[in-house]
């Protein structure tokens, strides 16, 4: 009965802080995202002929976990298959904060461009029992700073 | 500008299921699991038990040493009698019956895991002659030859398990504790099975089997008092 009672807390717990900072983070992606939208970042690795540049590698890194009720989500997700949308959003989360963390270096750097973006995500729990999954998303690139702009 | 970033749409990354309502049709589909293994176990419980071989039952009980009774040639006498109904009753082959004679006053007998057979003193002394106690050994061995209390047991542990499943507790050492040479509790059908059984064996060897009747009367005069 009292290990109920405390797993019924830790799920309250869960989805209360888990909602909360996921609404509030997605309004700070989407506010960034809009100010950093005149600084591209792509995935080509040609840079452009025309015009002189300095290139910088430039990444972003961010390490996410898992709440208990997104986790505990998962779990009952595990035994019958499908979509574990309880994590879909938190990786979309990692994947454009590591993305934006690159691109606030690069606006830092005076860069224009960002060029050749990687995204490489590793497992820190590794799935081991009793810890805590969380995960790291690396955002990398070759920032393009013009020559004239360098100091 | 050659070169634009366009800002990701939303909901394309990210299924737009409101959680609880994932959580609630997830639990329910899981709790149901539960429900539907519990029940199966607990209907099912005693058929399964009975496909466990004889020798796995005999091995999972093989740490059992009857006292040995101070009556010596009472117990060989109930033995030999017990090798003779035996023969008449097709016993599951590899099943090797001991039957064990309690220095006890209380009035019982039972067949039990492993091919047991456990009679009290108390009860002996109250049967009048050879066929009523060739009946209640008969009895306890057509317990043994249907695989009942391998069946009984069966359906204990797996009731047990099955309220275990549901009710979340984590502790299923019924299948190790359980003392495994207590009475084991049998269903009607298992009894009349056994006495059907037990008259049929009864009436090849003497002829007739008045001793049943006999024998019912001591058990009713003992309950009844």
């Amino acid at each position: 009965m009292f290990e109920l009672i405390i797993f019924l807390v830790l799920l309250t717990l869960g989805y209360g802080f888990g909602r909360y900072a996921e609404k509030r983070h997605y309004r700070s992606l989407i506010e960034r995202e809009q100010k950093l939208s005149s600084l591209p970042a792509v995935a080509s690795r040609f840079p452009p002929m025309r015009g002189a540049y300095r290139q910088v590698l430039v990444n972003g890194n961010v390490v996410i976990s898992v709440d208990y009720f997104k986790r505990f989500l998962a779990v009952l997700r595990n035994l019958f298959g499908g979509r574990v949308t309880a994590y879909e959003s938190l990786m979309d989360r990692a994947r454009r904060e590591a993305i934006l963390r690159m691109k606030e270096q690069a606006e830092g750097m005076g860069a224009r461009y960002v060029f050749n973006l990687k995204l490489e995500t590793a497992s820190i729990s590794k799935g081991r029992r009793d810890t805590v999954g969380s995960v790291e998303v690396l955002a990398y690139g070759t920032a393009l700073i013009p020559e004239a702009a360098a100091g | 500008m050659r070169y634009r970033d366009i800002p990701p749409p939303e909901g394309i990354n990210v299924t737009q299921v409101h959680p609880l309502k994932e959580l609630a049709l997830l639990l329910s589909g899981a709790v149901a699991a539960v429900v539907a293994l519990a029940f199966l176990l607990a209907t099912f419980g005693g058929t399964l038990a009975r496909m466990i071989p004889v020798k796995m039952e005999m091995s999972l009980v093989s740490g059992y040493e009857a006292p040995e009774h101070t009556q010596k040639e009472l117990t060989r006498f109930v033995r030999e009698l017990g090798k003779r109904l035996a023969d008449q009753m097709e016993m599951p082959e590899e099943l090797e019956v001991q039957i064990h004679v309690v220095d006890d006053d209380t009035v019982n007998a039972f067949a039990t895991l492993g091919g047991h057979i456990i009679l009290y003193q108390g009860l002996l002394e109250r049967i009048p002659h050879e066929n009523a106690l060739a009946f209640l050994i008969a009895h306890e061995l057509a317990h043994l030859k249907y695989r009942d209390p391998i069946a009984a047991f069966g359906q204990g542990a797996a009731v047990n398990i099955g309220l275990g499943l549901l009710l979340g507790s984590s502790n299923l050492s019924v299948l190790e504790s359980a003392g495994l040479l207590t009475t084991l509790r049998f269903s009607r059908e298992m009894e009349t099975r056994a006495d059907d059984a037990a008259i049929e064996a009864v009436i090849r060897i003497y002829g007739h089997a008045t001793g049943a009747a006999e024998l019912f009367r001591v058990l009713k005069s003992v309950a009844t008092s």
